[in-house]
C-alpha cells in the first residue's frame, strides 16, 4: 500500500527551510520564490508559497518535505501544512534581531499541532552569532512549558540537517506502541 | 480556580496546592495591588482584552484548564532553573516528592478578586503544618544539592545519601502520606528508574557524544528509563546510563513514579492522513518504517 509522510520545515524568512530540504532531498526543490521587496530580509528572493521537496523509501513510500513561507502574515499556511505531519523542524536564524522571540512566535502559533508532534528546533548562523545561546532557546521554550530539542544546525552541511531529523523520527519512534523488551545492545 | 488547582495536583509532579501565604507562585487578580514580598512568581489573571504590559505572565480570564496547567508548569520550570543558578531557593525536582503551594491572592488585607477562594483554601494550612512542610523542603534542597555537588566532581562514583536529620524530622508533626514518587540520585540511578525531561539538555551535555541528541530526543517524548532507553535507540546501555547521570546531576530530568510508563493514549499509535486522494485513507506509521527512513537518511 502507497504510503506518503510529511516533515515540515518552518522559521523566519531567511532561516534556511529552502536550503535545508534542498540538502535532503531527492529532487531538487520545487519552489514558490519570488523577488524580496523588503529591505529587513537580506536576501534576493523569498518564498511566498511553499517549497517541496521529496524523499523516496522505494516501493510506494516517499516523504514529502514542505518548507512554509516563513512571514508572519503566513501563519495559516503553517496551521494547513503542519496538520497531520510526521514532524516539524524549527528553523531560527539567530542572525535577526530577536531570534528568541521569533521561536515563541511559532511555538504560539502552532500550539495546538505541537502537543502532539515530534518537533525539533534547529538554530542557525550560531557560528557568527552566538547570542542568545542555545540554552536560552531551551530555557525559552520551558518558559512555554514545553520541552523541544534545540540544536545548532547549518542547513548547507546534509548531516546537520539529519541530525534534526534523527532527533525527530526519535520521537515518532518513542510515541509507538511499547514492543516486547528484548536484550538492549551489548557494551563495546 | 480552586478546582482547577486541585485538578492539576491529581498525578501531576509538583504537586500545587492552594495557600494563603508562603507560596511558590502567586495567582492574582487584575489591578490587584499588593503583591505579597514573598511571591518569586506573580501570575496575572485578566480579561483577554486588559492583557498586562509585555513580560508579564498571566493567564486570561475566565480560566482555561489547559492554560492553567501549562502557566504553571513553566513557573515550575522556571523555579526550578532559577533556583540552580542560587539566585533564589530551590523547590527540589518533582521526583523528590516536594510540595509547592499556589495562592489566588495578597495576603495582609491587599484587595482581591478571589477572596471567597481565599477562605476555602485555608483549610490546608495549619501554622505547623506548614512550618513542618517547609522544614522538610529545606531539608530536601540540602540534601538535593549536596548530592548533585558530589555528582558534579565525581560523576561516576557510587556515593551515599547524606545522613537524614532524624533529630529534626522526629520532632515535626505528622505529614500527609506522600505522593509516589520515586528516588533518584545522579550517584545511584537505577536502571529501571523511568526519568522525565523537564528542560532541554545544554549544549555540553550533548556535545559529549554524538548520540546524546537523539537519545534525550527519546526522552523529551516520554519518561524512559535507561533499559527503555538503550531498547529503544539501540544505543549501548552504559551510554544511555551516562547520559542520564549528567541530566539528572544537570537538573534536565527528574524521576517519575515507577509505576508501568506506557507511550500516551493518544499517541500509541501515530497516524498519518493521507496527503493524495490515490491514496489509503490512514497510514499508519510502525518501527519497520522508522527503521527504513533511517536507513534510507543513512542515519547509524
Amino acid at each position: 500500500m502507497a504510503l506518503e509522510l510529511k516533515i515540515v520545515f518552518t522559521g523566519p524568512p531567511g532561516a534556511g527551510k529552502t536550503t535545508a530540504i534542498g540538502a535532503i532531498s531527492d529532487t531538487a526543490p520545487v519552489m514558490t520564490d519570488v523577488t524580496n521587496h523588503d529591505p529587513a530580509l537580506a536576501k534576493a528572493q523569498t518564498t511566498v508559497g511553499m517549497d517541496y521537496g521529496l524523499v523516496s523509501l522505494g516501493g510506494q513510500e516517499q516523504v514529502r518535505l514542505f518548507g512554509t513561507p516563513g512571514q508572519g502574515r503566513f501563519d495559516f499556511m503553517w496551521r494547513i501544512l503542519v496538520k497531520d505531519a510526521l514532524g516539524l523542524v524549527i528553523l531560527i536564524d539567530n542572525s535577526r534581531p530577536d531570534p528568541v522571540a521569533d521561536l515563541r512566535g511559532f511555538v504560539e502559533a502552532l500550539r495546538p499541532e505541537l502537543a502532539d508532534m515530534a518537533c525539533v528546533v534547529g538554530v542557525g548562523r550560531q557560528a557568527q552569532h552566538p547570542q542568545p545561546s542555545l540554552d536560552a532557546f531551551a530555557e525559552a521554550l520551558a518558559d512555554l512549558g514545553r520541552v523541544v530539542p534545540v540544536l545548532a544546525v547549518d542547513v548547507r552541511q546534509r548531516d546537520d540537517v539529519l541530525m534534526l531529523l534523527d532527533v525527530v523520527l526519535a520521537q515518532v519512534q518513542a510515541r509507538l506502541p511499547d514492543e516486547p523488551a528484548s536484550p538492549p545492545a551489548p557494551p563495546v | 480556580m480552586r478546582l482547577f488547582v486541585n485538578l492539576q495536583a491529581r498525578g501531576q509532579a509538583p504537586d500545587w496546592v492552594m495557600s494563603p501565604e508562603g507560596a511558590d507562585v502567586v495567582l492574582q487578580g487584575p489591578g490587584q495591588a499588593g503583591t505579597p514580598p514573598w511571591a518569586e512568581e506573580v501570575i496575572t489573571v485578566a480579561d483577554a482584552g486588559l492583557r498586562p504590559p509585555p513580560g508579564q505572565a498571566w493567564l486570561s480570564s475566565p480560566l482555561q484548564y489547559d492554560d492553567l496547567q501549562a502557566t504553571l508548569q513553566a513557573a515550575a520550570s522556571a523555579l526550578h532553573m532559577t533556583a540552580r543558578t542560587g539566585a533564589r531557593r530551590v523547590p527540589p525536582p518533582a521526583g523528590a516528592g516536594f510540595v509547592s503551594t499556589v495562592t489566588d491572592g495578597a495576603p495582609g488585607g491587599a484587595p482581591s478578586g478571589f477572596a471567597s477562594t481565599l477562605s476555602e483554601a485555608r483549610t490546608l494550612d495549619t501554622d505547623a503544618a506548614t512550618n513542618a512542610r517547609q522544614r522538610l523542603a529545606r531539608l530536601a534542597e540540602l540534601e538535593q544539592l549536596q548530592r548533585e555537588l558530589a555528582a558534579r566532581s565525581r560523576p561516576a562514583a557510587a556515593l551515599p545519601a547524606p545522613p537524614a536529620p532524624a533529630v529534626e524530622r522526629d520532632t515535626l508533626p505528622p505529614q500527609p502520606a506522600p505522593p509516589p514518587t520515586a528516588e533518584a540520585s545522579p550517584a545511584t540511578l537505577d536502571p529501571a528508574q523511568p526519568l522525565r525531561l523537564v528542560r532541554w539538555p545544554s549544549h555540553d551535555d550533548l556535545r559529549r557524544d554524538p548520540r546524546h541528541a537523539r537519545l534525550a530526543g527519546f526522552l523529551a517524548t516520554r519518561p524512559l528509563s535507561c533499559n527503555e532507553l538503550a531498547r529503544l535507540s539501540g544505543v549501548e546501555q552504559a551510554i544511555c546510563h551516562d547520559l542520564a547521570l549528567a541530566l539528572l546531576a544537570g537538573g534536565c530530568v527528574v524521576a517519575e513514579a515507577r509505576a508501568p510508563v506506557a507511550a500516551p493514549p493518544p499517541a500509541a499509535t501515530v497516524t498519518v492522513l493521507a496527503a493524495s486522494p490515490a491514496m489509503a485513507p490512514r497510514a499508519v506509521v510502525n518501527r519497520g518504517l522508522i527503521a527504513r527512513l533511517r536507513q534510507r537518511f543513512g542515519l547509524r
